[in-house]
């Protein structure tokens, strides 16, 4: 799975938090305050000073494949022991901050500034940070060594984290306290950069590897990793030492691996979890929950995974673009969310929250629900009675895909288009039929990427890391090779957009249908709960619980 | 000669026909009572097209989710807005697709390894079939199931493969204990005697004498299919979507459980009924069958 964080700049940022905010206007009862009309699912925003105490159960639908936070591409992983680590600088989570926001605050620095070229980063440490006393560290002082080690790291390993150290061309540590970056070219967003959940500040004992990063995890933040049973459970204890006083207000974490939400939700029912996260659950359900737990507190957030029909541009019916396009239009999109999902945002390659996406009515025209039209554009390709082929789904994202893809099969007979499910395992689906572009036509999902340049790279262009639908298309190759050099903002997300509706019109494949919202439902005694989706969970650390 | 030998040998193991059904409700009302209900299972199986109110895949967006007798959905709809009525029929059809598919695939494997074997008891061909029975028997059966199905992938056809496993030995084990008796029986030596070949003596004289503990065998079998198909729906590696199957609708429906629980009631019922009654039709076929047990 690549790794689904967030690398915003500060501007693309505004244009997220912008988004996030006109959505809310427009689903008054969403965001934050969530749930039904009488105001159930409500958060509670003042519920007193915090109390320090109490163990926060919750749970994840899967564990981490590995610890190791900058190793492993697995969002996972960073959910997992996001809160053993610290970074030189964090996102600033809070009741006033936006969710998505990425103003920053010092994390292990104390504060940090920029020379005027912007190529000279200087951060600031913090004194007398401990790390977690357990060996073979043993609660030893964190400096500047740390930072350069962990840096150093990061450079010999493979894949997306690489990136964001590339133009760093030299760490230097003139004090315990001090490490100044030089990069290769000007950054005005470094800070940003270093606030990236990959950036996790390891040990030097680690990096050189004294102890398994794949399995213990030591750090400088909020929670101590007591222990870890593979796809049991995970145990957090409070750090005595942290070096925000009087944070963290909770005892310890206890994170139970479940992955059937059914079982997530009957956990949450029976009082076993005092909070799930990140569900994707039908509103039906939600309400339910709200009716019938005492308190229970809602958060919507905006989803950022895009559902997708995935079509091989490259041979077989689906090859002809008019074909690809009626697709587009004899999907009942609206009607898909409102019967099998509690929310969602139509999309184009570009999911709505970043940007250069297109503005929200263009996607919603461009993605029209209009049969009529599918059937000339198909008659069009030559197929005015329609043709047969296989509809490849996987259970693996559970049964609300399958569900979709029975939707999907639906609307499309309607047109002509006579699928037949082939429902395959999540292993085969993923490591052969999709990468391997075995199927004519396929429904399932996307793992989010951050960045516009990301999405169009890895899929639309036809040297495209994740070009498993076999597109080949020289003009909007040179498109997206070009909008990267772009430096003006305006420019570039004109540019970005114009990409977009190439490949809406041009292309149509893989074809994102939306982004659908997700849900943390929480128990009445849990309070300053302000997450980020940055995956890190460090908000954690404000998070506090009434004591009986 | 051969003819009326083997005449005699089966009016000696099974009652007159005429009488047969008319005895078999008055010595055993329950089983005729399920009878009745399997009859009545089948009969909605065939017909599911003609008595069903709506096509079981057609979506009504307009209809979903809605209670019973909302909409005209006489047993409410799915997520999909699909008639659960309809589905829950047309789930007959393909329990009994599937069901009477492995009898005849497993059964007739079964039947064949255990009329062999039997009639061959105690040779190296005997030894060598029980063994691989012996393996098979071995394995829990949904283990075994849950292989199969996942090697070979959601299908009807790799449904009915992997369940046949699970008959192929019971089968093989009742025919075999049947077949060795049989074969110490006169008219199988009367049968050698005249100079009659091995084929001929299992088909003529084995087959039509073993049958009636078979009958017994395949509907309680017919039960366990009927669970296990749904188990693998259930689980996702049975039949695929959209079919409508009774294991299926349950998995769908687990979900909305508090809220449509329609969606798993009515063919939680129907399955529980339909298994029951092959049940309690193996049980009265048993003791109608036996004459020990005849009073």
């Amino acid at each position: 799975m690549p790794h689904p964080m967030l690398r915003l700049t500060r501007s693309q940022a505004r244009t997220a938090g912008a988004v996030v905010a006109a959505a809310c206007l427009a689903l008054t009862t969403a965001c934050g305050t969530g749930g039904t009309a009488s105001g159930k699912g409500k958060i509670v925003e003042d519920a007193g000073p915090p109390q320090d105490g109490g163990i926060l159960h919750t749970a994840a639908t899967a564990d981490a494949p590995s610890l190791d936070i900058q190793k492993e591409a697995s969002y996972m992983t960073h959910v997992a022991v996001g809160t053993v680590y610290s970074r030189l600088v964090a996102p600033k989570t809070g009741k006033d901050v936006a969710y998505g926001s990425s103003e920053l605050e010092g994390d292990l620095a104390e504060k940090w500034s920029k020379s005027e070229d912007l190529k000279t980063w200087t951060f600031n440490l913090r004194q007398g940070v401990k790390f977690h006393d357990k060996p073979p560290v043993n609660g030893r002082e964190f400096t500047s060594a740390d930072v350069k080690c962990t840096v150093d790291r990061i450079k010999t390993l493979p894949g997306h984290q690489l990136g964001l150290v590339a133009g760093v061309t030299e760490v230097a540590t003139p004090d315990p306290y001090t490490v100044v970056f030089t990069l290769a070219s000007a950054n005005t967003a470094f800070d940003q950069t270093m606030a990236n959940p990959f950036m996790a500040v390891l040990p030097c004992e680690g990096t050189k590897g004294e102890f398994n990063l794949a399995e213990e995890a030591i750090g400088t933040g909020p929670f101590v990793l007591k222990s870890w049973k593979r796809d049991q459970e995970r145990v957090m204890e409070k750090n005595p030492d942290y070096f925000i006083e009087g944070l963290p207000h909770l005892d310890g974490i206890q994170t139970t691996v479940l992955p059937d939400a059914q079982a997530q939700i009957a956990a949450l029912r029976s009082g076993k979890l005092d909070m799930i996260a990140s569900l994707s659950t039908e509103k039906r359900q939600v309400d339910q929950l709200l009716n019938q737990i005492d308190g229970l507190q809602l958060r919507t957030e905006k989803g950022i995974t895009q559902t997708r029909v995935f079509m091989n541009a490259e041979k077989g019916p689906f090859s002809k673009l008019e074909v690809r396009r009626a697709v587009a239009h004899a999907i009942d999109k609206e009607g898909m969310i409102k019967a099998l999902r509690s929310g969602g945002t139509l999309t184009g390659p570009i999911s709505p929250t970043l940007f250069g996406a297109l503005p929200q009515d263009e996607v919603d025209g461009l993605l029209e629900y209009d049969p009529e039209k599918a059937k000339k554009l198909l008659a069009e390709a030559g197929y005015p009675d329609g043709f047969s082929a296989d509809l490849v789904a996987t259970d693996g994202y559970g049964e609300t895909i399958l569900r979709e893809a029975q939707w999907v099969q639906e609307d499309l007979a309607k047109i002509g288009i006579k699928l037949t499910i082939d429902q395959q395992d999540y292993a085969t689906y993923v490591s052969s039929t999709w990468p391997e572009t075995k199927y004519d036509i396929m429904y399932g999902l996307q793992t989010p990427m951050l960045t516009a340049d990301e999405y169009l790279t890895s899929e639309y262009t036809s040297t495209g890391t994740r070009n498993w639908s076999k597109v080949d298309d020289p003009e909007l190759d040179k498109m997206v090779a070009a909008q990267r050099v772009i430096t003006d903002e305006a420019q570039r997300e004109k540019a970005l957009q114009d990409i977009e509706r190439y490949i809406m019109e041009n292309v149509s494949t893989p074809l994102p249908l939306y982004a659908y919202d997700t849900q943390t439902l929480y128990s009445g005694k849990v309070h300053d709960y302000y997450p980020h989706p940055d995956y890190s969970s460090r908000e954690l650390q404000d998070v506090w619980m009434e004591q009986e | 000669m051969s003819i009326a030998i083997s005449g005699t040998a089966r009016a000696a193991h099974r009652p007159r026909a005429r009488s047969g059904l008319v005895r078999f409700t008055r010595e055993q009302p329950l089983g005729a009572i399920a009878l009745f209900l399997i009859t009545l299972f089948v009969v909605v199986a065939v017909l599911a097209p003609w008595i069903a109110p709506y096509d079981p895949l057609a979506q009504d967006r307009v209809n979903i989710l809605t209670a019973p007798g909302v909409g005209g959905h006489l047993a409410g709809t799915d997520e999909l807005g699909r008639d659960v009525l309809s589905r829950s029929l047309y789930g007959a059809r393909t329990s009994l697709l599937i069901a009477v598919a492995t009898l005849a695939l497993g059964g007739a494997i079964g039947l064949v390894v255990g009329v062999v074997s039997g009639y061959f008891g105690g040779t190296w061909i005997d030894s060598v079939l029980q063994r691989i029975m012996d393996a098979l028997m071995a394995i829990p059966s949904i283990v075994l199931l849950l292989f199969v199905a996942a090697l070979l992938g959601p299908s009807v056809r790799n449904t009915v493969i992997a369940l046949s496993l699970l008959v192929i030995p019971s089968i093989n084990r009742v025919a075999r204990g049947e077949m060795l008796r049989i074969r110490e029986e006169p008219y199988v030596e009367a049968a050698r005697s005249v100079g009659c070949g091995t084929p001929r003596i299992l088909i003529r004289y084995g087959l039509p004498n073993l049958m009636a503990p078979l009958f017994v065998m395949g509907s309680l079998l017919f039960a366990v299919i009927l669970i296990a198909e749904s188990a693998l729906s259930f689980l996702g590696i049975g039949t695929p979507p959209p079919t409508p199957s009774w294991g299926r609708m349950l998995s769908e429906g687990r979900s909305q459980l508090e809220i449509a629980p329609w969606m798993t009631v009515v063919p939680g019922l129907i399955l529980s009924v339909s298994v029951l009654a092959f049940n309690l039709l193996g049980d009265a076929m048993r003791d109608f069958l036996d004459p020990k047990q005849r009073r």
